[in-house]
């Protein structure tokens, strides 16, 4: 600056400052946007029978989300005839994506943990999709360095654990808490099976582990004196992000689960997130997949009916065998006279993606430690070349601040400024300068994002009842365990071998 | 009516010094990532070191125990002059001190403590004007408030509209105006006020000559930073580039680190050129990673095998300042403008994977990335990379490295060897002195693992002023103090290399 700042203009200066007062107008663009509430909700009504005459197909895969899609693959890959029904416009569910100028970037799921070589179902996928091996993974998708860091009282922190400012009684219980997350890793049930595996199914049936999905997560950690807020934060945060419910909701089984299951902290991630693979599961299904088409009803016999998008023609299928990949909440409405069929609660969401001009972090995943949300994800962070330009930063929060449903309505009411400026408040405290960077901001509302594991859910009766097929329909989808990629991955294959068998 | 004025003028001061207080501290630790590197340690450290120091100056204030307006008075006048001097002293006596950090550091801790000590001896100033629980909140309050004010207008006005070093002297002005307006407004309460006035004047206006000749101060201490003539400097969109010249020595600086000095660059650039060409039978096509000022295309123009060379670098600046510029073009000898060079503005990692969609093969190939400071280059020392690259090379081609000081970052130069092998490669690491740089390290790597070892070097080119059968030989040879050690393979994914870069060079800083 060249001139001398004059007094006046200082004093202008100043007195605007004073009466600057929050911005209405706002300069950048976006809405919200979504899953297909009004089309959806047609299922309200009572499922009716058309007499649509029917086309043929081997099998009939009701769902084009992860779950669906790996069960067509394989069917099809053993010479079955399959198609696939999908009421969204694209496939994926809740592994959807989004794409725009700048970059691709997750609507949902964002990462795959590195799998164990014993986990032969998810290796064998990431194998067939160019990942690599057990034995060496293709470091391209690994989530490059560094991975994540923690907002906290002000500053930044690498990883995700404060370690800082703990005194030595707090060292201690964090160190105990680990050491004992290693034991359960370690550890083996009475029928010798792993206390906590991944798919849920391989782990022990030990009544001694089982018991501890009968208390929350919260309860279990009070029983064991772990009472440092830091560490009981760090837990939360981990059933949140896995299960969108907090430690007081789930059952320590569940809690535990999210720690002891994986035997590496490593993920695979892309810019549009677990996206990449459902892309990669389309190309491989070209020409068998029926977007935009509603399923209103599956009999056991193996006749599917759905309507289309937009015309609302009915269409119907017969087949040998039917996968219902769909959600269980609506699986129930989709079957005449299952209405009382056991389904799980669920935990809905909200995932803001925000274009910004600037890249704000090196880091993958931001967490904020005082906040509702999740934090922040950057979709270029895989990017190899240099972090210059402009990027996505895709923004988390499970609503379990109020019951599923209270929250769902909450969600629903709000308006899309009342959401931007939550958003752009939560990330303010690291980002000040964040609102002038900020040139887009849609928000995408999940209202039933993730079966809620709350004690007596994954190990209790009902639960057990759900993957049995009825007549000729097989069930498949991640609300029959947990809210995780593998699973739907295990129910996939699990459909699809019941058909070949 | 007295004493509310000046419970008012207090209650501004709080404000205003708040404000100070953390526009020095943003300050500090933005010069210190500039000058230091993008390191995210910089900022950390400069917040812990300053946040003590308050904490050490809060402690101190105790041992005020009389004439605390005038000690108050004091304290603002040296904050306004090492405060607002802060930037214009970092700046210029970078590279004039034996340890930068041990200033920077002296100086963010005095500023820290001095700022500590305000706002204890402002409350005692004020506790007979305000009951205990309105004094507390009051205070602490207007000091959230000044921080928010100045973590807003430090990114949004100041750092955009006024540079660090007048940003500083504006606001060591208006705490030398905090204390200059209580000597004012409290003059009756003060005994001998004479130092205090002309202490508080002289700071005012050395202050204020500051701010209006901020930018010839600037230029100066830019100059004095790099103890050179600044002949030429641009900012690019991705790097600072600095060009200097003393009597007859040139020097090229990419964000305040040395890239050649003229006096000696031969000898890197022949050790980094000729060693991999003699060793690849007859070289026809080469690529160049890096190396925009044409240095290395210089070189390999002394090949007459050599049909076509291929130069990415990242930055089309540069590459345009090195073909073009008088005084630079003799220094490469034109080789940008030769007709077998053609350059490519690309970044070397997505340049790989078009090249190879493009089917493109190399005889050689030579990489002059700057040293892995940050996790952006780190990614061109992977696996990765490595395993990209491999799918351009002809199966017996050879490749060089610039791989940083054996000597110096003993880790960082065998952990880009470690990566290599890793990859498939086969290596031979060798190393030169060059004295604007210290001992320096290169590996020479081929695809074909055995290849390397059972090659006999041609003829070196004639005219080389450092290379010679003798040295070229020597150079393979390493002492024990830069003798191979484990140091791990540096992947995407964990990028080991930075972090032995960051611990290795941080010693020397
Ligand atoms: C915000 C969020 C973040 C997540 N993050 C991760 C993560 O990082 N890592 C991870 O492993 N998991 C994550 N998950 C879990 C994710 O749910 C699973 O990874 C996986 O995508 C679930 O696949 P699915 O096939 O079981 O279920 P869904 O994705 O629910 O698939 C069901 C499909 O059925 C369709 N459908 C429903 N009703 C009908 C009908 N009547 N007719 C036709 N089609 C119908 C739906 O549109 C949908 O496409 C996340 C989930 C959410 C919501």
């Amino acid at each position: 600056m060249n001139e001398r700042l004059s007094r006046r203009a200082f004093l202008a200066g100043s007195l605007a400052l004073g009466a600057c007062r929050p911005s209405i107008s706002q300069s950048w663009t976006g809405g919200i946007v979504g899953a297909s509430h009004d089309f959806g909700h047609l299922l309200r009504q009572a499922p009716r029978a058309t007499t649509a005459t029917a086309e043929k197909a081997d099998v009939v895969i009701v769902g084009g989300g992860m779950a669906g899609l790996i069960a067509a693959l394989r069917l099809k890959q053993a010479g079955r005839d399959v198609k696939v029904i999908e009421l969204e416009n694209e496939v994926g569910g809740n592994s959807a994506s989004g794409r725009n100028a700048t970059s691709a970037y997750p609507w949902g799921a964002h990462y795959v943990p590195l799998p164990s070589a014993d986990m032969t179902d998810v290796c064998a996928l990431l194998e067939e999709f160019g990942l690599g091996s057990p034995d060496r993974w293709k470091e391209d998708a690994l989530c490059h360095d560094p991975n994540e860091r923690l907002w906290y009282r002000g500053r930044w922190l690498e990883g995700l654990m404060p370690s800082y400012g703990l005194d030595d009684a707090a060292r201690d219980e964090v160190q105990r808490f680990f050491a004992k997350m290693e034991e359960f890793k370690q550890l083996r049930g009475s029928d010798g099976r792993r206390a906590f595996a991944i798919p849920l199914e391989n782990s022990s049936r030990d009544p001694d582990l089982i018991a501890l999905d009968q208390l929350t997560m919260a309860d279990w950690m009070t029983r064991e004196n772990f009472h440092h807020p830091d560490l009981r934060w760090h837990v939360d945060y981990g059933c949140r992000d896995d299960y969108g419910s907090g430690f007081e909701t789930v059952s320590a089984w569940a809690g535990i689960h999210y720690y002891a299951s994986r035997i590496s902290s490593e993920v695979f991630t892309w810019p549009e997130g677990n996206g990449w693979l459902i892309a990669r599961l389309r190309e491989r299904l070209a020409g068998h997949l029926i977007p935009g088409h509603l399923v209103t009803r599956i009999t056991p016999e193996g006749r599917v009916e759905a309507v289309a998008a937009g015309s609302l023609n009915a269409r119907a299928w017969q087949a040998e065998a039917v996968v219902c990949a769909a959600p269980r909440f609506i699986a129930k409405r989709l079957i005449p006279g299952q209405e009382s069929m056991p389904s799980p609660t669920y935990a809905p969401w909200m995932v803001a993606n925000l274009t910004v001009s600037k890249p704000i972090s090196q880091t993958w995943d931001n967490v904020l430690r005082d906040s509702r949300s999740l934090g922040y994800i950057v979709a270029t962070h895989q990017q190899l070349g240099p972090a210059s330009g402009p990027t996505v930063l895709t923004y988390y929060q499970p609503l379990d601040h109020l019951p599923p449903a209270e929250a769902r309505k909450e969600a629903l009411a709000k308006s899309y400024a009342a959401w931007c400026n939550e958003i752009l408040a939560d990330l303010s405290g690291p980002h000040p300068e964040l609102r002038s960077h900020l040139t887009h901001l849609d928000v995408w509302l999940w209202g039933h994002a993730m079966a809620r594991p709350v004690p007596g859910f994954l190990h209790g009766p009902e639960r057990a009842a759900m993957s049995q097929p009825l007549g000729k329909i097989h069930f498949a989808h991640s609300d029959m365990s947990l809210s995780l990629f593998e699973e739907a991955c295990h129910w996939g294959h699990h459909a699809a071998r019941a058909i070949l068998a | 009516m007295e004493s509310r004025g000046m419970r008012l003028l207090l209650l501004a001061s709080v404000f205003t010094i708040a404000t100070c207080g953390l526009i020095y501290e943003l300050i500090a630790g933005t010069l210190a990532s500039y000058l230091l590197g993008d390191s995210v340690t910089q900022f950390s450290t400069v917040i812990g070191v300053y946040l003590f120091a308050m904490g050490v100056g809060s402690w101190i204030s105790k041992f005020v125990k009389k004439d605390v307006l005038a000690t108050f008075v004091r304290v603002e006048f040296l904050i306004s002059l090492i405060g607002g001097f802060s930037a214009f002293i970092l700046f210029s006596l970078f590279d004039q001190v034996a340890s930068f950090r041990v200033l920077l550091y002296s100086m963010v801790f005095l500023t820290g403590s001095l700022v500590g000590l305000e706002i204890p001896l402002l409350l005692r100033l004020l506790k007979d004007e305000l009951r205990f629980e309105d004094l507390v909140s009051r205070v602490l309050s207007l000091d959230y408030i000044g921080a928010l004010a100045a973590s807003l207008l430090f990114p949004l006005v100041l750092v955009p509209k006024l540079g660090l070093v007048r940003s500083a002297f504006l606001f060591g002005l208006l705490n030398a105006g905090v204390g200059l307006l209580a000597l004012h407004f409290l003059r009756d309460q003060l005994r001998r006020q004479r130092g205090l006035w002309f202490g508080g004047l002289l700071s005012f206006s050395l202050l204020i000559t500051g701010f209006i000749q901020a930018d010839r101060l600037q230029a100066w201490a830019e100059r004095a930073a790099y103890n050179e003539n600044v002949i030429f400097a641009h900012s690019s969109p991705y790097q600072r580039l600095v060009l200097t010249r003393h009597r007859d020595d040139l020097r090229l600086y990419l964000n305040g680190n040395l890239q050649f000095s003229s006096r000696d660059e031969y000898r890197y650039h022949e050790s980094l050129v000729h060693p991999v060409l003699v060793r690849s039978s007859t070289p026809k096509h080469v690529l160049i990673l890096g190396g925009g000022d044409g240095l290395a295309a210089r070189e390999v123009l002394r090949h007459p095998t050599v049909e076509t060379i291929t130069l990415v670098d990242l930055d089309s600046e540069m590459t345009r300042l090195f073909a073009q510029h008088p005084l630079l073009t003799p220094l490469n000898q034109g080789s940008l403008n030769s007709p077998k060079l053609h350059i490519e503005n690309a970044d070397a990692f997505t340049w790989l994977e078009e090249a190879i969609g493009r089917s493109l093969r190399f005889d050689a190939v030579i990489i002059d990335f700057p040293d892995p400071s940050n996790f952006s280059i780190g990614k061109l020392y992977s696996t990765s990379f490595y395993e990209k690259l491999r799918r351009v090379l002809r199966p017996e081609a050879v490749i060089s490295i610039q791989c940083t000081s054996p000597l110096a970052a003993r880790k960082s130069f065998w952990c880009i060897e470690e990566t290599l092998r890793a990859t498939g490669y086969g290596t031979l690491p060798y190393h030169v002195y060059v004295p604007s740089f210290g001992e320096w390290g290169f590996i020479l790597a081929s695809p074909s693992p055995a290849f390397l070892s059972g090659v006999t070097p041609g003829p070196l080119p004639a005219g080389l002023r450092y290379l010679t059968d003798e040295t070229h030989l020597a150079a393979f040879q390493f002492p024990p103090d830069m003798a191979q050690l484990p140091a791990g393979v540096n992947r995407l994914n964990n990028q080991v290399l930075v972090r032995h870069f960051e611990e290795e060079w941080g010693r020397y800083e």
